[in-house]
């Protein structure tokens, strides 16, 4: 099985001393027996079978990999990163450390906007905290998988629930699969088929026809009756890819991400200024 | 293993606009030039050229200088963990989005001063920004580098990631330092394109139709670090486009509309119901105490005579000056519809398909509300800005307004004074009073400032509307009208129009 790349390498998040652009698939060497990679703008993640190893811009952070566990399953941004660890707890890398978020299983608090600011987590582990003393027993929330992006973070826990902010979304119907953010919207995938959307739609990436936002998940209607199987988001974009083979796509146009055609298309790209021997 | 060509070194590139305009002039005496085309650019004199490309090189440098600096100093940080170093920047920067008509109900109207304004002694509010942690990885991407090929990549990467961060949530809400950072990026990258020219040139390899690419190309990226980017004094990305229009201009296949050689008529009619009272150059104080104290609108005459721009103004002469710049357009009836958008077209193609040769039944495209003024400064030099305008505690904030005949601009008010100078046809304006509010607005505003009557539709759908008094009139070329703050007012063009419009509090 062989590893190629392609791309932005101007941190040398791809080849240590390649040039800084790699525009054709370029096999990758030097790691061995890669089983997963994360991919942000200026860095790469990559899991091997001797532990996991970042390439490209570190933002002084040096010692992230030595602390995380071969058995943690990633979730990765530009700016954060956050994981669940062996005991199924949420922990997510800040100031130089992994920091364990605390969750609540009741809506006590009624649920904020949807990224978690540092105050907000800090809130709520005092309040844990402190309700862990009183009761001395916290019935742990055991997640399977958080989802990050640089101003969210949404984790699913085992029965299929999602949290953000340190309270539960304001969602009651069937257990979620999978879910993606995008820079201003989430969506999120039942295990039904049923793709829910929500966040700002300033730019239609709801699909629900208009452009406002919404506050908590909701279906997306013109899916309704087809049965989705898996789901993708990029930064202000949706794709869904139903059981027999479509792909459905909505959300903004403008660099032709929706596989329509777009101005940005006329406009002349970097690569124009190259020529490359492959 | 695909790798790049290895580079030349950079050199000093204080030359370049000199030697590819000489080279570019040369080549296109020497080929046959493409039929149909306009002539800009071919009868320039050497002396000309020589006299722009040392502007054009002196404004290079200043904003290299500016890079350089910049630069110096974030790499000086990425060794911190501070996370706010505040900087004193000499402009004043309110956020607006690039065209501001949705902007209206959203942030009251701020926008962004211009940035070279002779006629403005020195207006520069200290503006303390902030490095936030989330623009440290940026500092990576700013290496200046020998490798001209690899600064091309890194320069590139840096406007893609500072893009998809003034994408990111409200226009208004951006923070400026990315803004600049967009608008530095952009000087990068033209700054790399020249360069690359300058070497196509010298090498002989490519065609004048690819020189002619790439002096579009330039134009296309000075325009979007200045429609991103922040205002910054001194911007070389200005002296670069306007050097490079007329060139850039000849990459597209146009074909010339005599008609556009001719005077603009009135074609569509109106009638006036109840005029307007006029005054003839009143007295400054005068207009404060009668005019703008009481917040009485009036037609003024005589305000302009002197503008170089009554007579220089014709769509020709806007694409000699300006036909490879990108501009943004208001695509659909009026802002206030479902169908209403904002497209980006350079201005030979906006020019050509929507107020010269419109198709029948295509939606109408309006380059309204558009500091095109700030982008063209040469524009600036036609015009002087009356003096009426700085009776106000701030200066005043100039907007194009450039369109075909049938724009339509709701029935809206602003909370600005305001002087709309008709430069060129004709055009319908109707006011109603502030006191009239009740009889304009529907019961559930979208917009609080605009009202979706139609204010010439039929009288049956807005009974209210009917028991409004109001004064009409036509501006005609040369003409003006001061409109009070907060004063309803809808406009209607008759003919191809282009006006200028003064705001100021």
């Amino acid at each position: 099985m062989a590893l190629v790349a392609c791309g932005l390498n101007a941190n040398g998040q791809i080849t240590p001393a390649g040039p800084p652009l790699l525009c054709c698939p370029t096999p990758v060497r030097d790691k061995k027996d890669v089983c997963e990679v994360h991919i942000a703008c200026s860095h790469i993640l990559w899991k091997t079978n001797a532990g996991w190893q970042i390439t490209g811009y570190r933002n002084l952070d040096y010692s992230l990999e030595e602390e995380m566990a071969q058995g943690w399953k990633i979730s990765m941004s530009e700016m954060r990163m956050a994981a669940i660890n062996d005991d199924g707890a949420v922990v997510l890398r800040e100031k130089g450390q992994w920091r364990k978020l605390f969750f609540q299983r009741d809506t006590a608090m009624d649920s904020r906007n949807l990224g978690p600011s540092v105050q907000q987590v800090e809130d709520q582990d005092r309040i844990a905290e402190s309700e862990s003393n009183v009761h001395h027993t916290t019935s742990q929330i055991k997640f399977s998988s958080v989802f990050v992006e640089d101003n969210s973070l949404i984790a699913l826990d085992e029965d299929g629930k999602m949290y953000s902010s340190g309270v539960p979304l304001p969602y009651g119907g069937s257990r979620i699969s999978v879910v993606e953010v995008g820079k201003e919207h989430c969506m999120a995938l039942t295990t039904d088929g049923v793709v829910l959307t929500w966040g700002s739609g300033m730019r239609g990436q709801l699909g629900n026809g208009e452009l406002c936002q919404i506050d908590r998940p909701e279906p997306v209607e013109s899916l309704q009756g087809i049965t989705i199987s898996s789901i993708a988001s990029g930064g202000w974009h949706c794709v869904a890819l139903s059981t027999s083979g479509d792909a459905y796509m909505w959300g903004w146009n403008e660099s032709g991400q929706l596989g329509f055609p777009a101005k940005a298309d006329q406009e002349a790209s970097i690569l124009g200024t190259f020529s490359h021997r492959c | 293993m695909c790798s790049l060509p290895k580079p030349a070194n950079i050199d000093n590139n204080r030359d370049a606009e000199g030697e590819i305009l000489q080279k570019l002039a040369e080549s296109t005496k020497t080929e046959e030039p493409v039929v149909g085309k306009n002539r800009a650019g071919e009868t320039t004199t050497q002396a000309t050229l020589q006299e722009r490309a040392k502007r054009g090189r002196e404004s290079e440098a200043r904003g290299e200088r500016g890079l350089i600096k910049r630069t110096r100093e974030e790499e000086a940080h990425t060794d911190e963990e501070d996370e706010a170093k505040p900087l004193v920047l000499s402009s004043s920067g309110h956020a607006s989005s690039p065209t501001g008509r949705r902007s209206r109900e959203e942030n009251g109207f701020k926008d962004d001063e211009g940035t070279t304004d002779r006629t403005r002694p020195g207006a520069s509010n200290s503006y303390p920004s902030h490095f936030t942690e989330d623009m440290l990885p940026v500092a990576k991407f700013c290496g200046i580098s020998l490798r001209r090929r690899e600064a091309a990549v890194s320069a590139n990467a840096l406007l893609d990631y500072t893009w998809q961060k003034l994408n990111t949530g409200h226009w208004q809400d951006v923070p400026i330092t990315w803004r600049l950072v967009f608008t530095w990026g952009s000087i990068a990258v033209v700054h790399i394109l020249l360069a690359d020219l300058q070497l196509s040139l010298s090498g002989g390899a490519n065609t004048t139709q690819a020189h002619f690419s790439s002096a579009a190309e330039i134009v296309r990226a000075c325009d979007r670090g200045l429609l991103m980017g922040a205002p910054v004094g001194d911007n070389p990305l200005h002296k670069v486009a306007s050097l490079f229009n007329s060139h850039a201009r000849l990459s597209a296949t146009m074909a010339d509309l005599p008609a556009e050689a001719l005077p603009v008529a009135q074609q569509d009619k109106a009638t006036v119901h109840f005029p307007l009272p006029s005054g003839r150059c009143p007295p400054l104080d005068r207009f404060l105490l009668n005019y703008m104290n009481k917040s009485v609108p009036v037609k003024l005459l005589g305000i302009v005579d002197h503008w170089p721009a009554l007579k220089m103004w014709r769509i020709p002469y806007l694409r000699e000056l300006a036909g490879a710049r990108t501009v943004p357009v208001e695509v659909g009836a009026r802002y206030t519809d479902s169908t209403w958008s904002q497209t980006l077209l350079t201005l030979d193609e906006y020019l050509t398909r929507y107020v010269s040769q419109p198709a029948a039944g295509a939606p109408t495209g309006y380059l309204a509300q558009h500091q095109l003024l700030d982008q063209i400064p040469e524009l600036r030099d036609d015009l002087l800005v009356p003096d009426y305008c700085h009776l106000g505690e701030e200066e005043p904030r100039l907007h194009a307004w450039l369109g075909p005949r049938g724009t339509v601009s709701p029935l809206h008010h602003d909370p600005d004074h305001n002087i709309l100078v008709q430069v060129l046809g004709y055009k319908y304006i109707r006011l109603y009073a502030e006191d009239q509010s009740p009889l304009c607005i529907p019961p559930r505003p979208l917009l609080s400032n605009t009202s979706q009557a139609e204010i010439e539709g039929p009288q049956a759908d807005w009974p209210l509307l009917q028991q409004a008094q109001y004064h009409d009139l036509i501006l005609a070329p040369g003409e003006s009208l001061y409109i009070p703050p907060r004063y309803w007012h809808y406009v209607r063009s008759l003919s191809t129009s282009f006006s200028v419009s003064f705001w100021w509090r």
